[in-house]
């Protein structure tokens, strides 16, 4: 399953956006996501079968962004 | 009713900003709002901020802002989430639709703009119909520009009509009338009139003039006329041009116009191309909407209807881009048209029978 990411020039999670099929979902809208603002960065990340049945906030508390390789690692 | 979609994070006191995008469709009126799905462990306390802006210390969304898309296509609506208590938080989006208007017709199979728009008809007489163009941004053309209003007869005397203010590369306006009989496949010209009706210092039709064509019709249903006029942003006139055809004479002879060679109106397209000669215009700039009125209420149709005489198109193109509009029926109508950033027609309508806008008699 995919997930924005959003962090800082740090690597520190700020915010994460799992966004369904829109249409699928009963949505109007044909596309949404994050707008990043200065000193944001946002990366797209393919989450692992065991990261996607993980509660979210649990992520969001656990892991970073390698900022290099930006991928999701452990703090 | 609302939709709740998507799962999503929030550090405490982060702003993040979202964008949602949907097709430009008229009187949409969209509502937003986050559902938290975890508690943010913050006792409910608000403040101001040093602009004097209120807000609570949980989770919160800002204002709408919106912006539409530059080929009038997608309309984009953006707003920030902001966390405002001590506590990552959870939450998915609500989304409510408020909308009181119609779907829009899908776009004709060319698409919108250049040679190609919407049909708006009645199959019965469209009567008393009136154009009128506000410019919102300068119109500037590589080959000037036209706005044609380009009508269509039943079974009749004028298989095509043409009411058009024109405009040629060196900034002289025309106000033309262009009818055409249709017989054994082909088009043959019936009237030219094409008089000069002013000039402007260069060949730039500037943001804020008004344009309007405006259609006379007897009792019958019959087009007798039209009138033309052009003001300026203060709404004075610069040109204007009032046309009897009954006042006019035949296509290349002596013989006058005579009730037997007028025809009513069953349908109609407005075209912003090239100013004349079966010619492409790139619009280098130009914007703006048409205003569309008639005493006889008009559906939006992509194709051509069934009760016109024939399947006929005109032959100018341009870079021009037209917006979507509600299927009606209404007896007034509204669309936006603008310059695509192409440098050429992409969008090119061919009809079984193509006609050209050519300058001819400007007597009378």
């Amino acid at each position: 399953m995919k997930a924005s990411v959003l962090h800082d020039g740090e690597g520190r999670i700020l915010a994460i956006a799992k966004v369904p099929n829109l249409n699928a979902a009963g949505s109007k809208f044909t596309q949404a996501g994050i707008v990043p603002h200065e000193g944001q960065s946002l990366v797209e990340v393919d989450l692992s079968t065991e990261d996607s049945q993980r509660p979210l906030l649990e992520l969001h508390e656990t892991l970073r962004v390698d900022p290099t390789t930006k991928t999701l690692v452990k703090l | 009713m609302a939709t709740e979609w998507g799962n999503n994070s929030i550090g405490p006191g982060q702003s993040v900003g979202w964008f949602f995008s949907r097709s430009n469709r008229t009187e949409f009126l969209p509502v937003l709002q986050v559902m938290p799905l975890s508690p943010s462990f913050t006792g409910g306390e608000w403040a101001l901020t040093g602009g004097g802006y209120p807000y609570f210390n949980q989770l919160g969304v800002s204002t709408t802002w919106s912006e539409l898309t530059d080929d009038l296509q997608n309309l984009v609506y953006h707003l920030i989430v902001q966390n405002n208590s001590a506590n990552t938080i959870e939450y998915a989006f609500l989304e409510g639709d408020l909308s009181a208007g119609e779907n829009p017709v899908a776009a004709p199979a060319a698409g919108l703009g250049s040679n190609s728009n919407y049909f708006l008809c009645n199959c019965s007489n469209i009567l008393d119909l009136n154009l009128t163009i506000e410019v919102t941004e300068d119109i500037k053309g590589s080959d000037g520009f036209s706005f044609q209003v380009n009508c269509y007869s039943p079974s009749g005397v004028d298989g095509i009509q043409q009411y058009v203010i024109t405009m040629d590369p060196q900034g002289t306006l025309y106000a033309a009338v262009d009818n055409w009989t249709y017989s054994a496949g082909h088009v043959h010209q019936l009237i030219n009139y094409f008089p000069s009706i002013g000039s402007l210092p260069n060949a730039t039709l500037p943001a804020g003039y008004t344009l309007t064509i405006s259609l006379q019709n007897d009792d019958d249903g019959n087009i007798t006329g039209a009138s033309y006029n052009v003001n300026d942003e203060n709404d004075h006139s610069v040109a204007s041009k009032v046309i009897d055809l009954l006042k006019l004479d035949l296509y290349q002879s002596s013989n006058p116009i005579t009730s037997a060679d007028l025809s009513p109106i069953v349908a109609t397209t407005v075209d912003f191309v090239d100013w004349a000669n079966g010619n492409q215009t790139t619009l280098s700039s130009g914007a703006g909407v048409f205003v569309f009125n008639a005493k006889t209420a008009m559906t939006v149709r992509n194709t051509e209807p069934g009760c016109v005489e024939l399947d006929g198109g005109t032959l100018e193109t341009s870079n021009s881009i037209y917006g979507q509009m509600p299927a009606g029926p209404s007896q007034s109508m509204t669309q936006s048209f603008a310059t695509s950033a192409k440098a050429s027609a992409e969008i090119v309508r061919r009809a079984t029978v193509m006609h050209k806008l050519t300058p001819g008699d400007a007597a009378r």
